[in-house]
């Protein structure tokens, strides 16, 4: 729970974008709010006391170019402040599978009705959720100023610290999901034993058009690294032929096995995540193996 | 129209309150000095308490306030209130506070070597003979978990003091023994303290000895203020800061014949008594005579001692001991029927046949068939046995692992409420009154509050039916120690066993009165309950000195459980629950398996997530709703059936749940993953950390 | 009282409200203390529990995750809304009645759950009903009886209780 004296709090309302990035870059360390669940989550102060806010506070509920969401042919933009429930009312048979599957699942319904896209890319907390489906589909995200634009790969929006990579100024205004088809896509979400802040999840898709694989790619959030992938690994499955045979797999896990050991914590939750990740990645070969034998 | 509970209470210019507590988790407060205080503000410190500063209840004790020893993280150290929330943050962030902090010992397990606070040692036979002719020896060490209440309504209280009276809102389970507490801490008469017992939710006996300690620190504030004051703890506050159900260690060797037969068993019972270890613990007891569960063992040794250990306050928990005792000897007997190639329900069928006799008990083996009948036990087990061993790995295969877990277990009674409050001199009679006034509505008058447990539902059925009178028109009275006589905790066993007794005798004479004619008619009586002996063996002695209906027999249950885990995630879903019990009479059926159904999916809950572990590190958070309560997406099927036999009368059953679901739930996962895992909860990362080891 | 103060207008069970309050202060506690509706109720703090469920433009939401300066120009209906208003006749019908409770204190989150449920679907099926309750927890275990009220309350025709409930 959050403690601290009460402080005067400042509300920034604006309805544009270009005014919230103007306003962002005049207040660099104003809180931007859009959602809102994890922030109030923690700003928590006790029964009948209001939450524990910074000086400055952005709301971007209002910003109407941060709340669309626009179909083309090949792209899907999501405006980073629209809740999750107002996404999935698209329907799964426009959004990507593996993403309707992973936003069904994140937290309640009442949460989702409040719970933003944009929030739950950014917050630390929220690493198992949607970060491996929107990773796997090449998902792009655009950051932009007051003076600039530019679109990173969910891969390249954080740290090393995990923490996302944002310049001065800059504000995450809207997700880019690739409207590719794929041959096999699944999803998991594993709520460890720790509760929220041990969650794990799981994301992969392949593309396999005439009996070989022309494209895999698996992600696993929850673990060290934000967003882990293993780009070496998905270009060895390349080009190989279906079924996978059981030594290229083997090798595959035991590469990952070892990749693996440097990705969770020295405790039993971090034990659990890692050996947790290669029975999710041998369990999506299997699949894949199982899928294609049906598609024969 | 909806329940009020304790939070709903907001008097105006009511002040609000705050308790200061300690940042470290056990030392010495070497200063402790309060800013000056805004007017309207008030505080009061351990100095200022005018009586007992210590409060008791059921063995276990707890300090309202201390000045310089802390053992426990937020012990309560100051307390504050006054008109604004946040100026009491300011005035809670300007004392100031220096000490020496130690670092807390901790062992391994509860087997170290901490300082006992009781040992109670029971045997019967010879057990060293028999140890030494056995063909085998099994052991085992079963781990329980610090059990969370979470109750849904937090703990608060609403105090005012004109002078002359004290009077709380309380959320307690104990209007009266609350009362005692009260005047004994402030040094008042307890008629000066009058109690008015709010509905509380589902409470799983935690609103005792907490409540008191909430009470207490309320009037001690409205003492010095002159003012109504209102404190309510906060979520957090309550998880971190509130005593818990103890956690057991209980080590078992059993010494088997050739045929697998139990000769004899020694058992070995660690009960964390946390910083406030109780030196004369009901759980404790409890645990210790009910070591071995309803089996018959000729030769039996059993050790139990409470352990004064550096982990935070324990309290009252309901099944405390019982359950934990209960759990061990069911999980070991699952080993034992392994060695003895017999399936489960044949074992148990074995192992309850007294000397001398034939058969089971008529109640036990009659929940046993029922319930293997019902969930197809010894079919699924013979099939999932064999699974298991051909299966060569559990952490590689595709399909779902499955297995299927039976308990069977016991409810007596639970000893003489006088132990509880312990008060003295021992006061351990207690009243029902009932008013049928002139409009022909009939009016309980009982300290019994409202909860989940439908003890306000039983007493309305029980008077409808015995008076013919429309259930519609029979109230409860609030619970408000100035108008009602002491009836006893809300404890539903203690209910059926002491107010349901007296509730018929008011009834019976009130329907005499109403052929004599005349109205309103007033009817109170008294039933002096005698001192108990424990359970034992599925046998309730008899008591000496009652005065009311003797002690009614145990109820007894048998549960299936079956369980599927999924081989990538080990994560385990509950496929089915079959309970059959064998209840005495079935008062009102919907009731009763609402209650069931509602304590199964907590014990559920308490065997497989993991909130249920001692958070002592303040950077750890505190355990959160989800980690403790099984959403509906996890419902399983339940399958309960009622046994009903009019001829005992009714008993107590809501203990019955948390004696023998995790058992049986642990059983199966057992099986399923064909691991042995001795401890509960049971989470995902257990099975990997058992899997590893 | 430390801290500042802003003025908002929204509805509250469709009567228009002028609040000032500090910008962080919970919708919770604005419906609790401002408003003196007690039926929504707080119980975790922290968006698991359900018990501080109330609609906030016809959906469902955690009061207790809602800041005071999120409200401009939105319509909040309470439980006591639900409870009440004409409009929610309907849905009163098919909201579990106060038997299937036990200590009730999550009973009025459980009714908004529903309601909200409801007003996107009348005759939902027991998929959508656990789904929509998902966020509701019920330390007493009462979810069996609240659906079986809803489903016989709205009248479905599905065979639901044997395949999943069973009582003897």
């Amino acid at each position: 729970m959050a403690e601290g004296v009460l402080k005067e709090v400042r509300v920034f309302r604006p309805k544009s974008l270009g005014g919230t990035l103007r306003l962002y870059t005049r207040n660099p360390g104003a809180l931007l709010y859009a959602g809102g669940t994890e922030i109030a989550r923690k700003a928590q102060r006790g029964s009948g006391r209001p939450l524990n806010l910074p000086q400055k506070v952005i709301y971007l509920g209002n910003v109407q170019e941060l709340n669309r969401i626009s179909r083309g042919q090949r792209y899907l933009d999501i405006g980073s402040v629209l809740d999750l429930s107002r996404i999935l009312s698209i329907g799964r048979n426009v959004l990507p599978p593996v993403l309707f599957e992973t936003l069904a699942a994140i937290a309640t319904p009442a949460v989702r009705n409040l719970a933003t896209l944009g929030g739950n890319i950014s917050l630390k907390n929220c690493r198992g959720d949607c970060l491996p489906a929107l990773s796997v589909i090449d998902t792009q995200l655009e950051l932009r100023t007051a003076g600039s634009t530019r679109w990173v790969q969910v891969g390249e929006f954080f740290d090393r610290g995990n923490l996302p990579d944002l310049r001065p100024g800059e504000i995450l205004t809207r997700i880019r999901v690739p409207l590719e088809e794929w041959d096999f896509a699944v999803t998991r979400k594993v709520i460890g034993g720790g509760g929220l802040e041990s969650s794990l999840s799981f994301a992969g898709v392949a593309r396999f058009p005439k009996g070989s694989i022309e494209a895999l790619h698996f992600c696993i959030g929850g673990l060290k690294t934000a967003v882990f992938r293993m780009p070496v690994l998905e270009e060895r499955l390349k080009n190989a032929s279906l079924p996978i045979q059981a030594k290229l797999s083997d090798t595959l896990f035991h590469d990952l096995a070892d990749t693996l050991a440097d990705q969770g914590e020295d405790t039993p939750a971090g034990h659990y995540k890692a050996a947790t990740s290669l029975r999710l990645f041998r369990w999506f070969i299997e699949k894949i193996n199982l899928r294609s034998l049906e598609m024969m | 129209m909806m329940q009020s509970f304790i939070h709903d209470i907001d008097p105006k210019r009511s002040l609000r309150a705050r308790v200061f507590r300690s940042p470290f988790r056990k030392g010495t407060v070497t200063t402790l000095d309060r800013p000056a205080l805004p007017r309207g503000y008030f505080c009061v410190g351990r100095q200022d308490i005018p009586g007992s500063s210590v409060l008791s209840y059921s063995g276990y004790s707890l300090p309202v306030l201390v000045k310089s020893e802390v053992r426990y993280l937020g012990e309560p150290l100051l307390l504050f209130c006054g008109p604004d929330p946040e100026v009491l943050a300011q005035i809670c962030a300007a004392v100031e506070l220096s000490y020496e902090e130690e670092a807390p010992v901790e062992y391994k397990d509860l087997t170290g070597p901490y300082r006992q606070a009781q040992i109670i040692n029971l045997a019967h036979g010879d057990v060293d003979l028999a140890f030494s002719l056995a063909d085998q020896i099994v052991e085992g060490e079963y781990r329980t978990a610090r059990q969370e209440h979470y109750y849904p309504d937090t703990q608060g209280a609403v105090a005012n003091w004109d002078g002359k009276i004290l009077t709380i809102h309380a959320s307690t389970q104990d209007p009266f023994g609350l009362q005692l507490a009260i005047a004994r801490c402030l040094d008042l008469s307890p008629k000066k303290v009058r109690v008015v017992a709010v509905p509380i939710g589902n409470a799983t006996e935690g609103k005792l000895l907490s409540s008191f300690l909430v009470a207490a620190q309320a009037g001690l504030l409205a003492c010095a203020a002159k003012k109504t004051v209102v404190l309510v703890y906060d979520r957090e506050e309550d998880l971190r800061c509130l005593p818990k159900g103890p956690q057991f260690l209980i080590r078992h060797q059993s010494a088997l014949d050739q045929e697998g037969g139990t000769m004899a068993v020694r058992v070995q019972i660690f009960m964390d008594g946390g910083c406030y270890a109780p030196k004369n613990s009901e759980a404790l007891h409890r645990a210790v005579h009910s070591a071995w569960g309803a089996y018959q063992i000729p030769n039996l040794e059993v050790t139990g001692r409470v352990l004064a250990t550096d982990f935070p306050p324990i309290g009252p928990f309901r099944a405390s001991g019982l359950a934990q005792a209960i759990f061990a000897a069911e999980l070991h007997s699952s080993r034992l029927e392994e060695i003895a190639q017999l399936d489960p329900y044949n074992w148990k069928k074995r192992n309850l046949v007294e000397a001398g006799r034939k058969q089971p008990p008529a109640p036990a083996l009659a929940v046993l068939e029922e319930v293997t009948g019902l969930a197809d036990f010894i079919r699924k087990y013979s099939a999932y046995s064999a699974v298991k061993k051909r299966r060569k790995t559990i952490d590689q295969g595709s399909y779902p692992l499955r297995g299927i877990g039976l308990s069977l277990v016991c409810q007596g009674e639970e000893g003489s409420w006088a132990d509880l409050r312990n008060t003295e001199p021992v006061s351990n009679s207690y009243s029902m009154k009932l008013v049928f006034d002139r409009s022909r509505r009939l009016r309980i008058c009982t300290s019994l509050v409202d909860s989940a447990m439908g003890i306000h539902a039983l007493l309305i059925h029980r008077a409808a039916e015995l008076l013919q009178i429309d259930p519609q028109k029979i109230t409860v009275q609030t619970v408000d120690t100035q108008e009602v006589p002491d009836t006893g905790p809300a404890i539903l066993s203690r209910v059926v066993t002491i107010a349901l007794p007296l509730l018929e005798q008011c009834c019976r004479v009130l329907q005499r009165k109403r052929r004599e004619g005349g109205l309103p008619i007033e009817v109170r009586r008294t039933l002096v309950a005698g001192r108990s002996k424990p359970v034992r063996n599925g046998k309730v002695p008899r008591a000496k000195g009652s005065t009311g209906k003797e002690r009614s027999e145990p109820s007894w249950a048998a549960t299936v459980i079956e369980v599927e885990l999924d081989p990538v995630t080990f994560q385990s879903t509950c496929r089915g629950v079959w309970m059959v019990i064998e209840t005495g009479t079935v008062w009102s059926r919907s009731t009763m398996l609402g209650v069931l159904e509602g304590e199964i999916l907590r014990c559920l809950g308490s065997s497989r997530l993991p909130g249920y572990t001692a958070r002592v590190n303040p950077a750890e958070p505190a355990c959160s709703a989800a980690d403790l309560i099984l959403p509906v997406t996890q419902l399983p099927v339940f399958q309960i059936q009622l046994l009903e036999s009019r001829s005992t009368g009714m008993k107590g059953f809501e203990h019955l749940p948390y004696l023998g679901v995790p058992a049986a739930y642990a059983a199966a996962v057992c099986q399923a993953t064909g691991l042995y895992i001795d401890q509960v909860p049971i989470t995902a990362e257990v099975v990997q950390q058992c899997l590893g080891t | 009282m430390p801290g500042n103060v802003i003025k908002l207008r929204f509805t509250v069970n469709e009567q228009p409200v002028l609040l000032q309050a500090h910008p962080g202060k919970r919708l919770l506690d604005v419906l609790r203390y401002d408003f003196g509706l007690k039926g929504t109720r707080e119980g975790c703090a922290s968006g698991q529990c359900g018990a501080c469920l109330v609609l906030m433009n016809g959906v469902a939401v955690n009061s207790c995750l809602i800041p005071a300066f999120t409200l401009s120009d939105v319509e909040i209906v309470t439980i006591e809304g639900i409870q009440t208003l004409k409009s929610f006749a309907d849905i009163r019908k098919k909201l579990p009645g106060s038997e299937v409770f036990r200590c009730g204190f999550c009973s009025s989150g459980i009714q908004v759950a529903l309601a909200a449920l409801l007003l996107a679907d009348p005759e939902p099926g027991e998929e959508q009903i656990r789904e929509a309750l998902s966020g509701n927890l019920c330390a007493c275990g009462s979810y069996s009886g609240m659906i079986r009220s809803v489903m016989e309350r709205a009248n479905r025709s599905r065979r639901y209780g044997r395949r999943r409930i069973e009582r003897s």
